[in-house]
Order: structure tokens, then C-alpha cells, then sequence
């Protein structure tokens, strides 16, 4: 019974072995068809000569000193190889139907277009409370006395959009830091906070129908 | 890709070139009376504006905007984009942190605000409101590097 399995697993590897390298020599001889073209023939000499150092065979890295990417690809490639016959399959069935396998536009969503998202929603508030904590401290005197200040016709608009339902949120995006670190960067060694932005959002059987920013940079 | 012109920050006396656009959003999000319009490719934002520390705060003081008139290009100010602020607005809804290159070029990008001089100083703002500042130094310039904020090449963009 052990002695089965081996034999079963010898002429499945090896079939399989077989089966990968016919798909790869086919696929080049498809490749050499689709470009064999003098144009693109001359292109490409032209280019393995500017740039040889990219034709040239490279010395196999060992897996540890392997890039993340690399080490993925190589897995993903044993993967393949185990189970071959549904890699095969899927080849096949992208070269005959390559439709079933193309990936389908989004339809589209206003959400998108927001900078608010579900997860930067923090708390319920009323229009009162919302207004009530915007007034603007301005020693100058030069903002207008009203909530939200210099952006007051903005908040006016976006109170407009409420309909019956509309819940007001108050949210917060995170910012990150644009983070330079020396050599690479021309000398520059510092970190700089960006992109945190502040506001309230309609919200409406949890989706955002609109926002309104008070903080931005 | 070209690099930017800076804003101008005026802070304890001195006039610092400023590596931020604070009206950014807010031209974006507030209806305009005037439709601004890049002069050269050197200022795609379309306006120069002059900022000011006052009372810790961050304000506009001024600004030389271009606008397209019948004759071509015109330079307006205060007055003409926001008619309800001319002696300036307080940027109060500015967060974040507003950056002020100083001394010679060390490396010059073409690109944006890329270009890297000798400091920076960086000022820390919540709600236009400036809590900290620092100074980092970035290197040495090389020998004959030009001592202020610079602008290699620009291209004049024709009116339509």
C-alpha cells in the first residue's frame, strides 16, 4: 500500500513535470509567432545590446537572501506545480474563455468619492453640538462670528443636504507621516505628519452621504 | 513636472518661503468668485499667497493671484478672490504641519516642493493654531549653490 502511494505520486509529479514544461515551451513558440515581426525583432536586439545586463543569466539567490516578492513568486510557483492539473485547467480555460476570468468593472459608488470612510466615524452629534463647539477664537477679529468661520457657507450647504433619516457624525481620518531617512532622501532626515482630516458626515443606514471637513492640511 | 514656486510666510521679521498650499482645499471647497489660472508651469495653483504668524495664529495676509481677463493675464489680490476678507483671513482649519526651507540649495528637484536647502524649520498647526516649531538641519550646500529658494525653469503657458 505504501509502495502505491509512491508510484502514484512519482507518475503524478513526473506527469506533471512533463506537462509544465510543454506549457512553457508552447507558450514561448506562441510568444515567438505573436512577435516575429522584423520591427519588433530589431527593437528587441536593439535592446539586449543597450542593455545586456538585463539578458545576462543570473545567479540563482538562495531562498533566504530572496526579496519578499521573490520568495512569493517561488511559492506560488510550487503551489502551481502540486497541483498542476488545476493549473493546467485554469490555463486552458483563460486562453479559451478569457472572459470568464477577466474581473468586472465596479459599478459606481458616491462613497468613493468621499474622503470619510465608515471606520473614521466616531461619534453621533446634533447640528447644535456640532455648532456649538465651531465657533472660531480669532484675536484678530478678521473670521467671521458664525459657526465654522471662514468655511460657514460650506457647513450651510452641506446641512442643506440632510434628508429625513440623516444621522450627523463627527469623524477623524489618521494621518501619516512622510518619513525621510537621510542617504536616500538627499540628506533629509525627519518625518512630517500628513494628511489628517477632520469634519462631520451625513450618515444614513450606514452609508455616508456626504462630509464636510473642518480640518484639513 | 516642474518645481513649484513657494508661498511666503513672514514670521519674527523675516520673510521665509513656505512649502505648503494651506488654501488648497479651502479654494477647492468654497465657492470662488474668480476662476484662478496658472500663469506658467511654475505656479499651477495660480496665486502666490503671503502668510503671517500673528497671535501664534496662521493668517493670510495677501495674495497676487492671476485671473484671465480680456486682454490676457491679470494679477489681482485680496480684494477680487475674497471681497469678504480683505485685510486677510486666519487659516483655522489648518492642521498639520507647514514647512519653511533656509539657507543654500543642497539638491535641487524639479519637481513640486522637492528641492532640499540646508534647514527647515516646521510649524507644528491645530486649527491654525501654532503649537511647536523645530529646526532640522538637512547638510551642507555644495560651493556656489544659490542661497535662496530656487526655480530652474519655468514655461509660460499662452492664454486660450
Amino acid at each position: 500500500m505504501q509502495a502505491d502511494h509512491y508510484i502514484w505520486a512519482f507518475f503524478y509529479f513526473g506527469l506533471g513535470a512533463i506537462v509544465v514544461l510543454m506549457a512553457r515551451f508552447i507558450n514561448d513558440v506562441l510568444d515567438k509567432r505573436k512577435t516575429s515581426g522584423n520591427f519588433t525583432k530589431d527593437a528587441m536586439q536593439a535592446y539586449k545590446e543597450s542593455y545586456p545586463e538585463q539578458f545576462s543569466k543570473k545567479e540563482r539567490t538562495p531562498f533566504l537572501k530572496m526579496s519578499y516578492q521573490e520568495k512569493q513568486d517561488l511559492v506560488f510557483k510550487a503551489i502551481a506545480y502540486l497541483i498542476w492539473p488545476i493549473s493546467i485547467l485554469l490555463l486552458i480555460v483563460a486562453a479559451v474563455f478569457p472572459q470568464l476570468l477577466e474581473s468586472k468593472p465596479m459599478p459606481y459608488n458616491p462613497e468613493d468619492d468621499l474622503i470619510c470612510k465608515k471606520e473614521h466615524l466616531l461619534t453621533e452629534v446634533t447640528v447644535e453640538e456640532a455648532e456649538s463647539n465651531s465657533m472660531v477664537d480669532d484675536p484678530l477679529g478678521r473670521t467671521p462670528k458664525e459657526p465654522f468661520g471662514h468655511l460657514a457657507a460650506g457647513w450651510r450647504e452641506f446641512l442643506s443636504q440632510s434628508e429625513p433619516g440623516y444621522k450627523l457624525w463627527a469623524f477623524k481620518v489618521p494621518g501619516s507621516f512622510n518619513t525621510f531617512d537621510g542617504s536616500s532622501d538627499n540628506g533629509r532626515q525627519w518625518s512630517v505628519a500628513m494628511g489628517e482630516r477632520v469634519g462631520f458626515a451625513w450618515v444614513h443606514k450606514r452609508k455616508i452621504k456626504a462630509e464636510f471637513l473642518t480640518e484639513w492640511d | 513636472m516642474t518645481a513649484q514656486a513657494s508661498e511666503i510666510l513672514l514670521y519674527e521679521g523675516e520673510e521665509l518661503n513656505l512649502c505648503n498650499e494651506p488654501l488648497e482645499l479651502f479654494i477647492e471647497k468654497i465657492p470662488m468668485r474668480v476662476h484662478l489660472t496658472a500663469p506658467h508651469t511654475a505656479l499651477w495653483r495660480g496665486y502666490i499667497g503671503t502668510w503671517a504668524i500673528e497671535a501664534d495664529r496662521l493668517y493670510l495676509k495677501s495674495m497676487e493671484a492671476t485671473v484671465e481677463g480680456e486682454k490676457g493675464y491679470e494679477q489681482v489680490g485680496m480684494e477680487r478672490v475674497f471681497p469678504e476678507c480683505p485685510n486677510g483671513l486666519f487659516a483655522h482649519w489648518f492642521t498639520g504641519e507647514l514647512r519653511c526651507p533656509k539657507g543654500a540649495l543642497v539638491k535641487y528637484v524639479h519637481g513640486g516642493f522637492g528641492s532640499v536647502y540646508q534647514k527647515d524649520l516646521f510649524f507644528k498647526l491645530k486649527k491654525g493654531v501654532v503649537l511647536d516649531k523645530r529646526l532640522v538641519v538637512n547638510g551642507q550646500a555644495p560651493e556656489g549653490a544659490p542661497n535662496d529658494y530656487h526655480l530652474a525653469a519655468l514655461t509660460t503657458i499662452p492664454k486660450e
